[in-house]
């Protein structure tokens, strides 16, 4: 077998196994790093700052760049992994510029590129994890945000000399003039709509954290913490600027240099939080295995870190989606929640759209929680099915016994009576017939007590009459003393439930009579117990054994009627040593 | 060794984190699988998981006490490392010894499969045990029809034929009597049997109309539909069925009858018996008032009876708009 079979093994890190790059991302994995190295080459040459300021920046734009690298590895269609390698890359446009200033075209594209790389990180916030926009207002939201920053911090230097009372920057091929009149006010006005937008999009942050599941909640707080405290500041302080209330001062290097760094911890916070989870289905298999299917959707809950998650199966009878407690669950359509069907679409998971961005999670969680959820629905299937045809067994038998009863009555007072009385009235005749009359009245006579005799022995078979007589305990008296073999009774007086008292009577019957023909048994005993709602019937013999509990249908209808009442008929016949029968019926009191 | 990339950690508790982390990862990937795996691909999908292509899976197999792999045939356990039970008497993993250096994998790996394992074998233990309370459901009502033949034939043999007999006994002593008296006592006699004969008759049809048997179903209803107070058309498949397709399409139409006598208020109905393999299709309608509950009791017992032999009964009965009974029994060859 090849090395295919362990997928994941190899010389490499899994890290990178896990990934999936594009040409693309190689292109800007060795473009950006080029990039990086140039900035921090000519930072470094140029003393532009204070060195520790230097260093702590341009290590915030490596590691930055390489969290939005690795997170456009893990996830190739997510395009916050792009914006986040992206954003420090534009942020060196002002530092790596001058370079090209021999070059008008160059200059120009780096200038129509300042002042972006703000935007994009605001736009990869507020896309983080999932990628996807959550409303129509963030996409404003996002384009407002370009745009002032933009018009901003790029047109003075796209069109004129630069901002107004700042050394004036080399001309781009837009250059217009040296400055235009209304541009102090035009650049005042947007600042404040800058400090506005930046408000608007802390509000966003800080309503989607608090709205979210705490398991998403765990992996944003970082970001937005870090944009909420420093962004913020950042962008306020640069309005305050260009509004001319504050001014540069060295300790403001501080919060603008940290903002790399500390952006980049918290981009990777997050990431590593993403990646994490998925780890927990395998616990999550491990415990399913032994929870039942009212936990499921709590462990669900739990490994996707989102309390308000709902999985649900389908069902092809009621044509619906239900879940672990057979309620119907409606898909919501209006992409409010997140929706991933597992299993070949046998079942849904239906979670926080924050989980979106996490598919494989939601895949292997949900297809755990399914195999858990199918178990049980069809156990229960199954035991509904079985509950159903048990009754139905159990009315069956109930049926033939009041059948029975009946027949037995109906035989009883129409034919049995009614010829005992002929029985009597001929004997009347005795006397008053003439010589050749009386031998033909005594064999008509006879012939009446055989008949009535034979119909007593088919009452029997079909209800024996003793025991509404004389109850199950004396039945079983009348059955020990017609069987050839002494039999030992034992049993308790108590009444037990008709078709109860009906089975035993048979079962005990076919036992004895079986006794009498095959066992050749010295002596037998029956025992009739009733104890807790259960009657227990035992018929032992010390015969040659060897009964075949399915060969004779007598023991196996027997069975067949034990089991009908919800009992249960065990033979133990081992070759020579005896037959035991041991039916267990519960009684419903 | 061509599953194991890694060489085995010299000390087992102390595995590379990225390793654990691989290997949930790997059981995540399993568990989608198992997910929509088909019964017959689970040992594939394990032995793929851990890398051991050699993996077998052993299931418990009740039975015969042994256990089988999934062609059924029989598995021995070697008595070397390399056996994982996965829970009581359910499947079994016979592996490569080195997996035991990854027991989180293993037991991970385990869990999922037994997850899949038990949904299949819980199935199929009930689905025994619903096939075994069929059967009985069966046996009960064959045999239920089998001891009411066996009256009806004993009391036609038996006792009628010798109430017969007793009968013509008495007519000979018609002309042996001494006085008034006794001719009187030997009238009331002969009426008196005469009135238990018809009695006794009655009750052996009641039990099993000896009609079905010696004649057949087509008979039967036509001579049931005669009694019906109101008229019935009877269209019946002229062929012999099984005793006890007979007999329930027989007590069917009976009961069917018995009701639209009692309730429905019909002015007609009519009985159909046709033969679509492979069921038998009993149908009686009439034009009544409708309305029929399907849970009394006359209708439960009957569907129970239908239904212990495989077969449906359905009732459609809209109010004022007659009622049709349907009952689709099997015959089996």
């Amino acid at each position: 077998m090849s090395e295919r079979a362990i997928r994941g093994g190899g010389v490499l890190p899994v890290w990178w196994q896990t990934g999936r790059r594009t040409p693309l991302w190689w292109l800007v994995l060795f473009g950006g790093s080029a990039l990086l190295a140039a900035d921090t080459v000519l930072n470094f040459e140029r003393h532009t700052y204070p060195a520790r300021f230097l260093v702590i920046g341009n290590a915030g734009q490596i590691a930055e760049f390489a969290v939005g690298l690795l997170f456009w590895m893990w996830r190739p269609r997510n395009i916050v992994g792009p914006l986040l390698a992206l954003w420090p890359l534009l942020s060196l446009c002002n530092d790596v510029a001058p370079i090209f200033s021999y070059s008008r075209p160059a200059w120009t594209v780096f200038v129509l590129l300042t002042g972006l790389y703000g935007a994009v990180y605001v736009n990869a916030v507020l896309l983080f994890p999932s990628g996807r926009l959550r409303s129509r207002y963030e996409a404003v939201v996002i384009a407002f945000v370009y745009a002032v920053l933009w018009l901003h911090l790029a047109l003075p230097v796209l069109l004129f000399d630069g901002f107004p009372g700042a050394p004036p920057f080399l001309h781009t091929w837009l250059y217009v003039g040296h400055s235009w009149s209304g541009l102090g006010t035009w650049l005042d006005v947007w600042a404040v709509a800058g400090i506005a937008t930046i408000v608007v999009v802390d509000y966003l942050l800080v309503a989607r954290v608090v709205r979210a599941a705490p398991g998403v909640r765990r992996r944003l707080l970082p970001l937005v913490a870090v944009f909420v405290v420093l962004w913020t500041f950042v962008f306020v302080f640069t309005s305050l600027i260009t509004l001319g209330v504050a001014h540069p001062a060295q300790w403001v290097l501080y919060p603008f240099t940290a903002v790399y760094g500390l952006s980049a911890l918290a981009a990777a916070a997050g990431l590593a939080a993403v990646r994490r989870r998925r780890g927990d289905v395998a616990d999550l298999v491990v415990e399913l295995d032994r929870v039942r299917a009212g936990d499921v959707r709590e462990r669900l809950s739990q490994v996707l870190g989102d309390p308000s998650v709902v999985v649900a199966l389908w069902s092809p009878e009621r044509e619906a989606w239900l879940d672990g407690s057979e309620h119907e669950v409606s898909i919501p359509v209006d992409g409010s929640r997140g929706v991933s069907y597992v299993g070949d679409r046998r079942g849904v998971v239906i979670h926080d759209r924050d989980l979106l961005d996490q598919p494989r999670l939601v895949e292997a969680a949900g297809s755990a929680a399914l195999l858990a959820l199918e178990n049980d629905r069809l156990q229960a299937q199954l035991r509904a099915q079985m509950a159903e045809v048990r009754e139905s067994r159990t009315r069956l038998v109930e049926g033939d016994d009041r059948e029975r009863r009946r027949l037995q009555h109906t035989l009883r007072d129409r034919v049995q009576v009614p010829l005992a009385e002929l029985q009597a009235g001929l004997a009347g005749l005795s006397g008053r017939v003439d010589e050749t009359g009386a031998p033909l009245l005594a064999e008509v006579r006879e012939e009446l007590t055989v008949a009535l005799a034979e119909l007593d022995e088919l009452a029997h078979g079909i209800h024996p009459s003793v025991l509404d007589e004389a109850g199950l305990a004396g039945a079983l008296q009348t059955l020990a003393a017609r069987t050839p073999v002494p039999v030992d009774v034992r049993s308790c007086a108590q009444r037990l439930p008709e078709p109860v008292e009906a089975a035993a009577y048979f079962l005990v019957a076919e036992a004895l009579a079986n006794v009498a023909r095959h066992s050749r048994a010295t002596k037998a005993s029956v025992e009739l117990q009733s104890d807790r709602g259960l009657a227990r019937i035992e018929i032992r013999d010390d015969g040659i054994g060897g009964a075949d509990p399915d060969g004779g249908s007598g023991l196996r209808g027997l069975s067949d009627r034990v089991s009908a009442l919800g009992g249960k008929l065990r033979v133990s016949s081992p070759p020579g040593g005896g037959t035991t029968l041991l039916a267990e019926i519960p009684c419903p009191s | 060794m061509p599953f194991l990339t890694r060489e085995p950690s010299s000390r087992p508790g102390a595995r590379p984190r990225r390793a654990a982390w691989r290997e949930r990862r790997i059981v995540a990937d399993l568990v989608v699988q198992l997910g929509e795996a088909e019964p017959g691909e689970v040992r594939g999908l394990i032995a793929g998981t851990l890398g051991d292509p050699t993996l077998q899976l052993g299931l418990w197999y009740e039975e015969d006490q042994t256990w089988v792999d999934e062609q059924g045939r029989e598995l021995e356990l070697p008595t070397t490392d390399g056996v994982t039970f996965l829970g009581h008497d359910l499947a079994v993993l016979v592996h490569d010894p080195r997996l035991l250096e990854q027991p989180e994998l293993l037991e991970s790996v385990g869990s999922a499969a037994r997850l899949a394992l038990e949904n299949e074998q819980l199935q199929a233990a009930l689905r025994a045990q619903l096939a075994e309370a069929r059967e009985s459901r069966e046996r009960i009502v064959r045999r239920g029809d089998q001891q009411r033949r066996r009256l009806e034939r004993d009391l036609h043999d038996g006792a009628q034929q010798r109430l017969l007999g007793l009968g013509m006994g008495l007519q000979l002593l018609q002309t042996h009597t001494l006085d008034a008296d006794a001719d009187a006592n030997l009238a009331t006699s002969m009426r008196e049997l005469q009135q238990a004969l018809s009695e006794l008759r009655e009750l052996a049809r009641g039990i099993h109309p000896a009609i079905l048997t010696d004649e057949g179903l087509a008979t039967a209803l036509t001579t049931l539909a005669a009694r019906a107070p109101n008229p019935v058309s009877v269209e019946c498949d002229p062929a012999r069925f099984p005793a006890h397709v007979e007999t329930t399409s027989y007590l069917t139409v009976a009961e069917a009858l018995t009701n639209i006598a009692t309730h429905a208020h019909a002015s007609a109905a009519s009985v159909s018996v046709r033969h679509q393999e492979p069921v038998l299709v009993v149908e009686v309608r009439d034009d009544g008032i409708g309305g029929a509950d399907p849970t009394g009791p006359g209708l439960v017992g009957l569907a129970d009876r239908v239904g212990a032999l495989g077969g449906t009964l359905s009732i459609d009965s809209p109010p004022e708009r007659g009622t049709r009974l349907l009952a689709k029994i099997p015959v089996e060859k």
